[in-house]
């Protein structure tokens, strides 16, 4: 077990990482176009001291190991549109928010997606089991972006009910309608999934077994039948877990929440590259160190998966 | 059920409307067989026939330019007296001819971007699974490192850093979306290779392209189809993510994501903004979603 743990860290979570860092970084320095063309016309000492503080006047390599040294001890650099900031001010504001939002639509998410999936496996082909397929089915193909709007439209200009934006430090009733949003999907993913393998655990013969004993179902779901069925949706835990960052990019920008989805838009929108190239870094890290877990988790649950 | 007797399934490859002679039945005329019998596919079939259909007619069906302003009918309803079929956007332009061209781009995005990544990833995937051993690890290992990067801000950095070009996007989501389809093409190609048949055309003498061609592609065709189907909504709705977020095409070109980030705008004003391109959006969604289902079980009798 140990040997699987350090070699999915060493030799693919740590590469990957490093390959990232270099790619963005270099795409961003190939660019066409410095990040300062918008101030043509200053004076060369001027000039010249910005770029020092970017260490645009090193050659390419030196920004590139001083840009890793940084990175290693956890500094993203200045700001290019925030003059006064440098990048980790700004992302250290924003990250809160994001989790918090994101931390909210995921555990929803998993207790509504694994509940509608058990019980529409358990009364597979009556109308639950229709109404939460059909429900899900329109929540894998309705986009975010259509949603969050009708959404924001019924609940807060025509009821009146709920803030259409904004986010007040994350009081509950700004954040009905984004986490509503951001977590419609993944319940939809998840109850698909839990569904289909519970299905089939459900039909195996060690469950036929205990049901012969006579043990009560809800006895034989907590015992026997839930742990085998939970089994695909952990392994689905690391890709929604990188929907979800993603996901909030479209949720931020339309309730005008202030996180990482926002700040990286505006980044891009402004052409930012160090917030860019920072937090495409930040979330490729996440995505990677949180795919990592999952899979050493997984590797605990079922052993079939550390002997290969 | 007090109607007909439940007519014998056709034995020994006897069609219907077969006579006495025996013909076989290839694999695609039983998929098709499959696929024409399933109702929710066929009708996702015709209705995105008619979008696309309507798509390519485009500005034909009206009297207005996609591109031509009107300050006096800003935000105006939908209305059959001036011709607003889809009423008129924030400057006045006719909502009807945008909402074709926006279809007409992002159907095109969609189509292309999924022809990228189909090609791509079968090449890919059939040549780690076939060649296997050191190449396949190697291939495989670079896929690997591939998927676990944030791939939709990687695009949104490549749109920042080099412009937004239309091409840029096709190519963009193209290539990013290939991974999954060289995996399910290179596990398909794995399991192919060790078959009875295919070892039976080895013995027999036939040679390593004419096994490729005439045993391995036929049997991996089925599930690249399925798969491109399945991955054209998904870069529909890739290519509407960047659009809603400003970073797609540019005016006065648009797609449906452009389109659906104005009516979110105005929808307090002016509803149908949001109303007409949603609905074409999600109605072509759900039709390649129930058309890649159909396929599915179609081709893919092992799932039934």
């Amino acid at each position: 077990m140990l040997r699987f743990i350090l070699r999915r860290i060493f030799l693919e979570a740590i590469p990957t990482l490093l390959v990232l860092v270099t790619v963005t970084f270099f795409l961003i320095r190939l660019a066409p176009g410095g990040p300062f063309s918008s101030e043509m016309n200053v004076p060369p000492e001027v000039k010249a001291a910005i770029e020092a503080k970017y260490r645009m006047d090193q050659s390419l390599s030196m920004q590139y190991l001083s840009y890793l040294a940084d990175l290693a001890q956890g500094d993203l650099g200045p700001s290019f549109k925030y003059k006064d900031f440098t990048v980790n001010e700004l992302v250290n504001k924003a990250v809160p928010v994001s989790f918090k939002l994101g931390i909210v639509a995921f555990i929803i998410a998993l207790i509504f997606g694994v509940g509608a999936g058990v019980a529409a496996a358990l009364k597979q082909n009556s109308w639950i089991d229709y109404s939460v397929m059909g429900v899900a089915m329109v929540g894998v193909v309705l986009p975010n972006f259509v949603l969050a709007p009708m959404l924001a439209l019924v609940f807060a200009v025509w009821l009146k009910v709920l803030p259409a934006g904004g986010w007040e430090g994350g009081q509950f009733t700004f954040m009905i309608l984004p986490v509503a949003v951001l977590c419609k999907h993944y319940i939809s993913v998840i109850a698909r999934i839990t569904r289909g393998s519970m299905i089939e655990v459900l039909g195996s013969p060690f469950i036929r077994t205990a049901r012969a004993k006579g043990l009560p179902m809800h006895y034989i779901l907590r015992r026997h039948a839930l742990k085998p069925a939970l089994l695909p949706v952990v392994s689905y835990l690391g890709p929604a877990f990188v929907g979800i960052i993603t996901g909030s990019v479209v949720v931020e920008t339309f309730f005008g929440i202030p996180g990482i989805g926002q700040l990286f838009i505006n980044g891009a929108l402004n052409r930012d590259y160090s917030m860019v190239l920072g937090l495409t870094i930040l979330i490729g890290t996440l995505m990677i160190t949180f795919n990592a877990i999952v899979d050493i988790l997984y590797g605990f649950i079922d052993p079939r998966i550390r002997i290969k | 059920m007090n109607s007909a007797l439940p007519t014998l399934p056709p034995l020994f490859g006897l069609d219907d409307d077969a006579n006495i002679s025996i013909a076989g039945r290839s694999l695609w005329a039983d998929a098709r067989r499959r696929f024409l019998r399933n109702r929710a596919a066929v009708i996702s079939l015709v209705v995105l026939a008619i979008i696309v259909t309507v798509c390519l007619l485009g500005s034909t069906l009206s009297p207005y330019a996609y591109d031509d302003p009107d300050f006096a009918a800003m935000h105006n309803a939908p209305d059959t007296q001036t011709q607003h079929w889809f009423g008129t956007d924030n400057l006045g332009r006719d909502l009807f001819v945008r909402t074709l061209l926006g279809g007409r781009i992002s159907l095109m995005v969609g189509a292309l971007g999924a022809l990228v990544a189909v090609l791509i990833g079968t090449l890919y995937g059939a040549t780690a699974g076939f060649v296997g051993g050191k190449t396949d690890s190697v291939m495989m290992r670079f896929l690997e490192i591939l998927a676990s990067f944030p791939i939709m801000f990687l695009v949104i950095l490549l749109m920042t850093l080099f412009g937004r070009d239309l091409w840029l996007i096709f190519v963009a989501i193209g290539a990013v979306s290939w991974l999954d389809m060289a995996r399910i093409v290179r596990g398909q190609t794995l399991s192919l290779k060790r078959k009875e048949f295919v070892e039976a055309a080895h013995v027999a003498g036939v040679s390593t392209t004419r096994i490729i061609v005439r045993h391995i592609v036929p049997n991996v065709l089925g599930l690249v189809a399925v798969y491109a189907t399945l991955l054209v909504p998904s870069m529909i709705l890739f290519e509407s993510f960047l659009s809603y977020l400003g970073l797609g095409v540019q005016e006065p070109t648009t797609s449906w994501g452009a389109l659906l980030e104005q009516g979110a705008k105005s929808i307090e004003v002016a509803i149908w903004e949001l109303i007409f391109p949603a609905g074409f959006l999600v109605t072509t969604l759900f039709c390649f979603n129930f058309i890649g289902d159909g396929l599915r079980d179609a081709l893919d009798p092992k799932d039934r």
